[in-house]
């Protein structure tokens, strides 16, 4: 009886925390080497998304980050496959698929995020992003 | 030629639509059944009873694994039965996900199966409840924990 009701509070605060964390784009520390730095095609940005073949969020995901490049000119978006690139998941630290970078022009990580995306969070990203270039650019 | 396949770097197709594969809720559905059943595995506790439970939750594993999730036991009653009841969706999704999930909870209620007839103690309340948090993540939120341990265990074994 304990033991099941544990189970089910335990799955439930972790699918709670897990809904938060998704698709909430966090400020990265670029490592000085920009590994990601060859797939920067966006004018704007880019959105490098990790997928794997078990990964049954990162087809959605991969479509909602389509759907934020047609909104914002300039922002492309790259799928790669995550088991046929294991030292860059290594040296990012990807635990989880769908993990998504988003680059700036210059191939340098601006953020990161995992899990489902949302289409509003995404798209602040890239607003973000542009506000920051802009800062930099006046 | 799958968006995975492409070699890194190369520019990404549009998106696909979503015209194959099977109907997302399957799984959940399937995945609701086994929450049900380990919550009464762990319930009948550390005794033969409880045994038994965990094994037909293996054997419904089992056809998963072997025919993929919409050829499973459960993935068949939720077509002749609960589908007519739901509202037509066009999402679909790729089976190969959830099937890797059976193979997850295949080797979690095969393990307490086997150490429950070896004596171990507790090892079968030990996997129904490791089961009941994946099956019930997967039924509630409609999250794969079995998925997202691919990667992590990918990383453990190619370790350089």
């Amino acid at each position: 009886m304990l033991l099941a009701l544990s189970s089910l509070l335990l799955a439930t605060v972790i699918g709670i925390v897990v809904r938060l964390r998704d698709g909430r784009f966090r400020a990265t520390q670029d490592s000085p080497s920009h590994p990601l730095a060859g797939l920067a095609s966006g004018r704007a940005a880019t959105f490098v998304q990790f997928s794997s073949r078990t990964c049954s969020v990162c087809p959605r995901a991969l479509a909602v980050l389509h759907g934020v490049a047609e909104m914002r000119p300039g922002v492309e978006v790259v799928e790669i496959c995550a088991e046929e690139n294991m030292e860059l998941v290594r040296l990012l630290d990807v635990r989880r698929s769908p993990t998504v970078f988003l680059l700036d022009p210059d191939g340098a990580v601006h953020a990161r995020t995992s899990g489902a995306m949302n289409t509003e969070l995404a798209a602040g990203a890239v607003d973000e992003l542009l506000e920051r270039s802009s800062r930099v650019a006046a | 030629m799958s968006p995975l396949d492409r070699p890194e770097g190369e520019p990404t197709a549009p998106v696909r639509p979503a015209v194959t594969g099977i109907d997302p809720r399957g799984p959940r559905f399937s995945a609701s059944v086994t929450a049900v059943l380990v919550t009464v595995v762990l319930l009948l506790g550390d005794t033969t009873a409880g045994l038994v439970g965990l094994a037909v939750v293996g054997l419904l594993f089992l056809t998963g694994v072997v025919r993929g999730p919409a050829g499973s036991l459960t993935g068949i009653v939720f077509r002749r039965w609960v589908l007519r009841h739901l509202a037509p969706t066009r999402e679909r999704e790729d089976p190969r996900p959830p099937r890797f999930a059976q193979v997850v909870g295949l080797t979690i209620s095969a393990a307490g199966v086997g150490l429950g007839l070896l004596g171990v103690a507790h090892a079968v309340p030990i996997a129904a409840s490791l089961a009941l948090v994946a099956s019930f993540l997967n039924a509630a939120f409609g999250y794969c924990l079995g998925c997202e341990m691919y990667l992590l265990g990918r990383r453990l074994v190619t370790r350089p």
